[in-house]
């Protein structure tokens, strides 16, 4: 794992390197701004990946995999449809996917079965968006086509910078609620520590999925990093909240920022979406993490 | 006092009682009678209709932590999913902030000193029963509830918790215990509670007990005095 690791710095230090090797005009203000925005979209990844996974007492939870990314996804394409602002667009749709989940879970109460629908949600709100691109004029899909698949497209450093601030206010935000996320990771136990899913729980979802909609309306769906890097700072030792969303804040940018980095250069000079990269880097890794925790 | 009064949670009904402090009481009854409903009631995790007063005041006004600051559980099972030590497990599931001494404290007084650092997930089902016992230890509420604690445990450590349930009696707490072990209910409970179809079928104590077994289990069960010690067990044999 800390090979891994490793790999991973080495990666981004020769993303570096690369940069500095080219203009360095075109690195301030196109890489930087780039990496920014993967950075801190990696990082809420993680966080949020913590978050769900610990609320929904799923190690298989992310605001991926339980359509909050697709509903975020989803209202920005109608909102592009109808070209309004696609950042409300996102919110509204994880909002609404959002409520949609703990409107579900108020009637099964077993967190099975709220991933299950949250799974289902996924396919459902995807078939969505694709039936959106059938009827969109064709000139806007190839947009709209990135937008599904996770693309960072150039951002003024400004803005980056902003986003950032978000992601490093989003932990802030997050990290005090860990003591919630571990005591409803516990259950039946949890509960008895004074923390309800009812009222807490809730919270931190919305909370949540509000932080990832607003990226996801930048950036677009971006999956797996979500489910991965909270398993991988708990293999590297860190299991409670307080020390794993911090952990998986930087994990997630890395992992992020390697992604890009990697949709730069892969089929060089067409830059990949970062969403597909993310998919082929994660899945493995998620396959490798599941197999080492399982032997821990 | 600790006055119970469920008019109706899940399938139980109609069930009243008063425990003063420095009781146990044993609540028994077969699968599927209510125990663990009534005991998840009192506890405020389930909810239902009726009234539960501590010391005269409601305990269902109180905030949801602060209540868990009054009464306490220890769970029927538990099992993690994820791979939480020892001290994280109990320091999570707290309703007060613990210091690792405490926690040390609680967990030597059951005999597993050292254990903290343990993977919760990898320890016997003995060590988890006995580990969930020294949460409860350490969180010290006035009123504490016990479901099947004698499940899962070999004999010595069965002993070490007719141990603890002395301790806490004698320390005032009222103590409420569900369990199947008739003999376990038996030699470790002041009071008993039988229940059938989540009904009250049985109040009283231990003499009347014994006599009040069949209407609770509905099967003829034999009662032998040895030694001054009391075995009961169904008659396994045609």
């Amino acid at each position: 794992m800390l090979v891994f690791l490793l790999l991973l710095t080495a990666a981004v230090f020769y993303l570096f390197l690369c940069w500095k090797l080219s203009d360095g005009k075109i690195l301030v203000w196109l890489r930087l701004p780039e990496a920014l925005v993967a950075f801190s979209f990696g990082g809420i990844l993680g966080v949020t990946g913590v978050v769900y996974q610990g609320v929904l007492k799923n190690p298989l939870a992310s605001p991926y995999i339980l359509g909050v990314s697709a509903g975020a996804a989803f209202g920005a394409t109608v909102a592009a449809f109808f070209s309004f602002p696609v950042v409300f667009g996102s919110v509204l749709g994880s909002l609404a996917s959002v409520f949609l989940l703990v409107l579900f879970s108020a009637v099964y109460r077993t967190s099975t079965e709220i991933l299950l629908f949250g799974v289902g949600m996924n396919a459902f709100l995807s078939s969505l968006i694709l039936f959106l691109y059938a009827v969109m004029p064709s000139s806007t899909v190839q947009d709209a086509l990135f937008f599904t698949l996770g693309f960072i497209s150039p951002q003024p450093l400004k803005f980056s910078a902003l986003l950032f601030l978000l992601s490093l206010l989003a932990l802030f935000i997050l990290f005090p609620f860990g003591k919630w996320v571990d005591a409803l990771s516990l259950g039946e136990l949890g509960l008895l520590s004074g923390v309800r899913f009812e009222r807490e729980g809730i919270i931190l979802l919305v909370l949540s999925a509000l932080f990832v909609s607003l990226f996801v309306g930048v950036v677009g769906i971006v999956g797996f990093v979500g489910i991965v890097v909270p398993h991988i700072g708990r293999l590297l030792g860190f299991r409670v909240s307080n020390y794993l969303m911090p952990v998986s804040f930087l994990i997630g940018g890395v992992l992020l920022l390697f992604s890009q980095f990697l949709a730069r250069t892969l089929v060089y000079p067409t830059v990949l979406p970062v969403g597909a990269v993310t998919a082929i880097v994660g899945v493995p890794l998620f396959l490798y993490v599941l197999w080492r925790e399982g032997r821990a | 006092m600790l006055e119970v009064g469920v008019v109706k949670a899940g399938i139980v009904r109609d069930v009243e009682f008063t425990l003063s402090p420095g009781t146990v009481l044993g609540v028994a009854g077969k699968n599927g009678s209510g125990k663990t409903t009534l005991l998840k009631f009192i506890a405020g995790v389930f909810e239902g209709e009726g009234q539960i007063k501590w010391k005269g005041k409601d305990l269902r006004k109180l905030s949801f932590k602060e209540r868990m600051k009054v009464v306490n559980a220890v769970p029927q099972n538990f099992e993690p999913n994820l791979f939480y030590s020892v001290y994280e497990v109990v320091e999570s599931s707290s309703p007060i902030p613990l210091r690792r001494k405490e926690i040390d404290e609680a967990l030597e007084e059951i005999g597993l000193c050292g254990f903290g650092r343990r993977i919760f997930a990898k320890l016997s089902g003995g060590e988890k029963v006995r580990v969930l016992i020294a949460r409860l230890l350490a969180i010290n509420p006035e009123i504490v509830l016990f479901d099947e604690p004698s499940a899962f445990l070999d004999p010595d450590v069965a002993v070490v918790v007719a141990g603890i349930l002395r301790e806490l009696k004698n320390n005032g707490k009222v103590v409420i215990v569900a369990s199947h072990d008739m003999s376990f209910l038996l030699d470790n409970c002041d009071l008993f509670l039988g229940l059938k179809g989540g009904r009250e079928v049985f109040w009283g104590g231990r003499g009347d007990f014994l006599q009040a077994l069949q209407l609770i289990y509905d099967v003829p069960l034999k009662v032998a005095k040895v030694d001054e010690e009391v075995f009961i067990k169904p008659n396994y044999r045609r």
